[in-house]
């Protein structure tokens, strides 16, 4: 195997790694912010009472459940964007491009993970009122998922260099289609 | 601060950087310019959208329309249209106008409409005899009606910057809706009449529409249901989503018979991708108005607009020039987004009510959607019809004739903007 092909295989894996990661939790995030929200209202009008750990819970489940969105959206390349210019350039140019593209999104991330990682450690001494959660771990979240779009640029990055993928332009591409 | 962010972000725009990544990174540059303020400060404005409660309901109405158009209902839901509308002049065209409206109340998407119904209607159309480009053209500017029936996702985002209600947003969001569901209708039939464009000569069979309208009544109480629980306020919107969700997971085991484990799990994937997506860009938007506050834009914005412009009706007007130059370039949640906390100091000036003007931002983004060079549906539209924009553009004429008009009467008659009472 050459470092090439090797390097390549580790991208792949790694990739399948954070498919696998986010789908995860996404579901789990998912099923549990619906479960627990009509408990919520169940317990509301059933029993005219309600949970007071809920509050928290969703606001972790959430934050979760976003970061993993925004990773796997970046992932597959469907964060909205004006590709026109993309577009016009054809072959190598386009390469070099995306390329730009994904390197200056993997620096900007990677430097603003770095400074989320410290903002968690300021927050962790505080706690959140009911369930005592350190406010480490919201801000936690939000490094990791910065943290994971880097690694998506980068491994874009390995993909189109060293596998000299091509880059795909299609403007009717519905994407993850919010509008 | 904001000199940087605002070239930093039309730069990266134009070299087609994703929307929201040039705003963060656009963010961060113009913070690492300053000599008063840190990287932190744009870490904390990251993180405060992952806590908003009323966001929630953004993931739960994705799912609820996943499951219930997935299913066996989004065909029949097609067929219906067809019967209703089918035999006139120009009725298989109007068929995506009619789809949309009724998509609308199920879905909040116009991207996933103009996708869905595209891809079903336009060959159809097509074998009908009818042009290419115009069912494209059709089916582009049909779509964005899905976007003021309730639930509507663009209204969560308005009501998340400006504070008006969701309820009112939603309430007031059916009669622009339908307004452009008639004209739209009128083009179809008119070009029809002009053209000569061919129309089923079939007798009505009443009794299968009837079958029909029945079969899709679950999914058209949807909204019905939505709109009763906000004007009773019996839930909170994000309550009122989840509930739908349970509502849609309900009619597909139990009416449409449909439901299986892998298409709750598509449509978690789904609610979480497009979360994810528009949540960073309300990220982005709010580490971008973080700077901009601080640098006082809105404040200069109102300073400058205010001696330039001296009535509502000039102010509305500036408004609506820069949503639709907007509309042309950016996508409508960045749009919505960014526009929004520069318009409501300017609305409160002049007088003019928030839902109102979320109304009228929603229809104005909802015409960027099918004009170029940027136009999502437009895209869609063209290469689903397999005619070139050029000639999708052109037939869009009269849709464009149409949306303007609604824009102004929505603008201009503030009596259009229905409240709930």
């Amino acid at each position: 195997m050459t470092l090439r092909s090797g390097i390549l295989a580790l991208a792949k894996a790694l990739d399948r790694a954070i498919d696998a990661g986010c789908k995860l939790l996404l579901l789990a995030m998912g099923l549990g912010l619906l479960t627990l929200l009509t408990v919520v209202v169940l317990m509301r009008y059933a029993l005219a009472s309600g949970l007071t750990t809920a509050p928290e819970m969703t606001e972790l489940m959430f934050a979760i459940f976003i970061m993993a969105g925004i990773v796997q959206a970046a992932r597959m390349g469907v964060h909205v964007a004006t590709q026109l210019l993309l577009l016009a350039l054809e072959g190598k140019w386009r390469t070099r491009l995306a390329v730009l593209i994904h390197a200056v999104i993997a620096a900007t991330y990677a430097l603003l993970a770095w400074y989320a990682t410290m903002n968690a450690i300021i927050a962790h001494d505080q706690h959140t009122p009911v369930l005592g959660i350190p406010y480490s771990v919201g801000y936690g979240c939000l490094s990791l998922g910065l943290a994971l779009v880097t690694v998506c640029s980068v491994l874009a990055v390995v993909r189109l260099t060293l596998g000299r993928e091509e880059v795909h332009v299609d403007l009717a591409d519905p994407g993850a289609a919010v509008t | 601060m904001s000199t940087v962010l605002i070239a930093a972000f039309f730069v990266m725009l134009a070299l087609s950087f994703p929307v929201a990544h040039a705003l963060v990174i656009g963010a961060t540059l113009g913070v690492m310019t300053s000599d008063h303020f840190s990287l932190y400060g744009v870490i904390q404005q990251l993180f405060v959208p992952t806590q908003s409660f009323p966001l929630i309901a953004i993931p739960f109405f994705v799912m609820a329309a996943e499951l219930m158009m997935n299913g066996t209902l989004g065909r029949n839901l097609i067929d219906f249209a067809t019967d209703l509308v089918g035999r006139f002049r120009g009725g298989h065209a109007q068929v995506s106008v009619l789809g949309s409206t009724l998509f609308g109340g199920v879905s909040g998407s116009a991207v996933a409409d103009a996708t869905a119904l595209g891809g079903m209607l336009i060959p159809w159309q097509v074998k009908a005899g009818y042009p290419k480009a115009f069912c494209g053209a059709t089916i582009a500017a049909a779509s964005t009606i899905d976007i003021l029936i309730p639930p509507s996702i663009p209204l969560i985002l308005y009501s998340l910057v400006s504070n008006a209600s969701i309820g009112a947003l939603f309430f007031a969001g059916i009669l622009p809706g339908l307004l452009l569901a008639i004209g739209f209708c009128a083009v179809c039939n008119i070009s029809a009449r002009w053209r000569g464009f061919p129309y089923e000569r079939t007798p009505v069979a009443w009794r299968q529409m009837a079958r029909r309208g029945l079969y899709a009544m679950p999914a058209l109480l949807m909204p019905v249901l939505v709109l009763v629980a906000l004007r009773f306020g019996v839930l909170t919107p994000t309550e009122i989503s989840t509930s739908a969700v349970v509502y849609a997971m309900l009619v597909s085991a139990l009416f449409y018979r449909d439901l299986t484990w892998t298409r709750v799990t598509h449509s978690i994937y789904t609610a979480g991708i497009a979360t994810g997506v528009v949540m960073l860009l309300i990220m982005a938007s709010t580490a971008a108005g973080w700077i901009l506050t601080l640098d006082q834009v809105p404040d200069q914005f109102l300073a400058w607009a205010g001696s330039h412009f001296n009535s509502q009706f000039s102010v509305l007007l500036l408004m609506n020039f820069m949503m639709l130059i907007a509309g042309m370039f950016i996508d409508l949640p960045a749009a919505i987004l960014l526009l929004t906390p520069l318009f409501i100091p300017l609305a409160e000036q002049y007088g003019i009510d928030l839902v109102q003007l979320g109304i009228i931002m929603v229809v104005n983004l909802a015409i960027g959607l099918y004009t170029p060079p940027v136009g999502t549906t437009l895209f869609i539209g063209s290469m689903l019809s397999k005619a070139p924009i050029g000639q999708v553009v052109k037939e869009l004429l009269p849709f464009y004739a149409v949306g303007l008009l609604v824009l102004a009467l929505m603008s201009y008659l503030p009596a259009l903007t229905l409240r709930m009472h």
